[in-house]
């Protein structure tokens, strides 16, 4: 049926041409041949039966499912040239700001694939479980210490989910006082899930503008704090990679209408071992995994965004979660808890791996490490600021923000552009256009993991796409770029504008 | 400047191109001759080209186009340069009420989206069908075809927006 579909050649060729010039590998549809299989099932003993004696006819398909029919052999190397044709962490530098793409030490992974860990059924009665528990109290008290919170919860499966259970944590709390609160401010350089995890939560948002160093505005944030004001959710540092230097009045003002600070971990990775959300009046505090301690990153997952909150926020933490008791780890829930956010205890293997990593580095490790994510940012933000005008000048903390806007202006270059350009010199590309409150801006965060040598060679990649705008065949190229890459410029545009996300959408 | 058709390119520069790049980073410190002379002519050439005198503009960069007591509402060629290639707008349904300063619509681009904003309050009497199937008009033609939707006002003096000459200024650097 798919060959005809796509009138591809079915079957799949085990060879590596995919990987050269502009050939493009096929889907796994198109390399499916019919009545081809990975494997076979030998003969159970077990008598089959007929679905349709035993469930009723409307839920029954009426001709099976079209799925692809390949071999083992195909399907592996399938799936290897689509390995072959991307980049990763593990291939090399990805300075994607704010997305803290760092390299993940491969002894977490060791360490949690150990069958002690990856082979405990989660069905286990606490009984039987205990080391497991005591690893989800460990992660707990070394989260709580980092961030300087009362309680943890380990429950959350990304960072997004720990918004939304941390803000339901917030709404319980005013809930419980008999507090009339609608509103949650944001300031405008805050992350998208911030105003989607405040309008599941039921709140309305309310803009916080930046003011001209690229922080929040003090005094036009007081002016928005009323009675009806449920909290703030802020990153420190914020999205253009500076510290917010009026927390403690930022906290004051909050906290004077009974409203409570969250504190979205994305940029904790700056401040690990240096200063604590809870020590700045956070109340509030989720952590992404996979920014600061070695977890796997997106797409796929699983996630891990554990949430820690304040002693006065105890009560209402998701539950069950582990407590030790006179005879070892028991479950328990809290008398006003918002209730289970996820099944079992969250991702376990996840955060096992990121225990793994704090053990390994130790309170001084981790130090060090957001030391020189802050130090890598800072040498490669002086190393191109001749070139790419930094949006603020203000020394940054572990990424920082150029504008390319005098580029475009000039040149037509945009920081898309420079983006696709540096795909062409081997480098993953910045974040583009985000905060938006920065025009034609690259997000740039090289984290701790970076050599000097690569941080170098970056540079000079990005000064040579500088260098490059100003010259008519060299700026023409990079306007169509990336020209080296196994997939070269996507058309953006049209692909949201003509969307086709299913194979039936393809056909016609 | 080669998507403004003028076939200028700066090639040579007053100390090579290292200088130049250096004046580029300061963005208040234009000392580079040739970069002023440049500059000013892609001023020139912009305002000239852009923001028709027929309307008016909002700081948020709409544009607003009376007839009696309706007014046309459009995101400027700024705004759309701005935002890049336009793949949805989320268009108003047709006799709800807007109030002046709320958004009504979005307008979502391959970068972000970004609300559209009532210059004043009145109900929505027509909105741009055309832009469901073809949202890249508010590209091309973000003065004509690429139109929002109209609103039906009680009070022409609620309208709060600038002159097309001081929008130039505004949108100038």
């Amino acid at each position: 049926m798919t060959k005809e579909v796509y009138g591809a050649a079915s079957g799949g060729r085990a060879s590596s041409i995919p990987l050269m010039g502009g050939d493009s590998e096929p889907t796994i549809f198109e390399i499916s041949v019919s009545g081809r299989r990975c494997g076979a099932i030998r003969d159970s003993g077990i008598e089959s039966v007929d679905a349709s004696d035993h469930l009723p006819l409307a839920y029954l398909r009426s001709e099976p499912v079209a799925l692809p029919e390949v071999s083992e052999r195909d399907l592996v190397g399938h799936f290897t040239r689509l390995t072959h044709r991307q980049y990763s962490v593990d291939l090399g530098a990805y300075p994607l700001g704010s997305c803290t793409m760092k390299y993940n030490p491969k002894l977490a992974d060791t360490v949690a694939g150990m069958s002690g860990i990856s082979g405990v059924h989660p069905h286990l009665p606490s009984s039987h479980s205990q080391g497991w528990l005591e690893i989800a109290l460990e992660i707990e008290s070394y989260l709580k210490e980092i961030t300087g919170m009362a309680g943890a919860t380990l429950s959350p499966a990304a960072g997004a989910q720990g918004e939304l259970t941390g803000l339901l944590m917030m709404k319980a709390y005013h809930l419980d006082r008999g507090n009339h609160k609608t509103k949650i401010l944001i300031p405008d350089s805050a992350h998208g899930t911030n105003p989607a995890s405040v309008s599941l939560a039921g709140y309305s948002v309310v803009t916080v503008p930046s003011n001209e160093k690229g922080l929040v505005d003090l005094e036009l944030l007081k002016s928005l704090v009323g009675d009806d004001v449920a909290g703030i959710m802020l990153t420190n540092p914020n999205t253009v990679g500076l510290f917010e230097e009026d927390i403690a009045e930022i906290a004051k003002a909050i906290h004077d209408v009974d409203g409570l600070l969250y504190y979205d971990g994305a940029n904790l990775n700056a401040i690990v071992g240096i200063a604590r959300p809870g020590d700045m009046g956070f109340d509030i505090v989720h952590s992404n995994l996979h920014k600061t301690f070695a977890t796997p990153h997106g797409g796929g997952g699983p996630g891990s965004g554990p949430v820690a909150v304040a002693e006065k926020l105890l009560d209402f933490l998701p539950g069950p979660y582990p407590v030790r008791g006179h005879d070892g780890i028991k479950w328990t829930t809290p008398s006003k808890s918002i209730g289970r956010v996820h099944s079992f205890y969250g991702n376990a293997v996840v955060y096992a791996r990121a225990l793994a990593f704090m053990k390994a580095l130790g309170g001084e490790g981790l130090r060090q490490m957001s030391q020189i994510a802050v130090l890598n940012a800072n040498y490669l933000k002086a190393m191109i600021s001749s070139y790419y005008p930094p949006a603020y000048e203000a020394t940054c903390m572990h990424e920082f923000v150029v504008s390319t806007a005098a580029l475009k202006k000039s040149f037509g270059i945009r920081a898309l552009d420079i983006a696709k350009g540096l795909l062409d010199k081997g480098f993953h590309a910045p974040t583009v256009y985000f905060p938006l409150i920065v025009d034609e801006a690259l997000m740039i965060e090289p984290t701790e993991t970076e050599s000097r040598q690569t941080l170098d060679a970056m540079a000079e990649a990005l000064i040579e796409l500088a260098k490059d705008a100003l010259d008519e065949d060299a700026a023409s190229k990079m306007a169509g770029g990336p020209r080296r890459t196994p997939v070269t410029r996507v058309d953006e545009a049209r692909a949201a504008r003509t969307l086709i996300t299913t194979v039936d959408a393809h056909s016609k | 400047m080669a998507n403004l058709g003028t076939g200028v390119r700066l090639k040579h520069l007053c100390e090579g191109e290292l200088l130049w790049l250096q004046e580029l980073s300061i963005d208040s410190k234009m000392n580079c001759p040739i970069f002023r002379s440049v500059s000013a002519f892609l001023k020139a050439k912009l305002s000239h080209m852009i923001n028709p005198n027929d309307r008016s503009y909002t700081k948020d960069h709409e544009w607003a186009l009376v007839d009696g007591n309706r007014v046309k509402i459009g995101i400027t060629d700024f705004a759309q340069d701005a935002l890049g290639d336009v793949v949805f707008v989320k268009l108003p349904e047709v006799g709800v009420a807007v109030t002046k300063g709320d958004s009504f619509s979005e307008v979502e681009s391959t970068k972000s989206v970004s609300d559209i904003y009532s210059p004043l309050s009145g109900n929505i009497v027509q909105v741009n069908e055309s832009l469901v199937s073809s949202p890249e008009l508010v590209n091309s033609s973000p003065y004509e075809d690429g139109w929002i939707a109209i609103i039906e006002f009680g009070d022409e003096s609620d309208l709060e927006t600038m002159s097309s000459t001081d929008y130039d200024e505004l949108t100038a650097h």
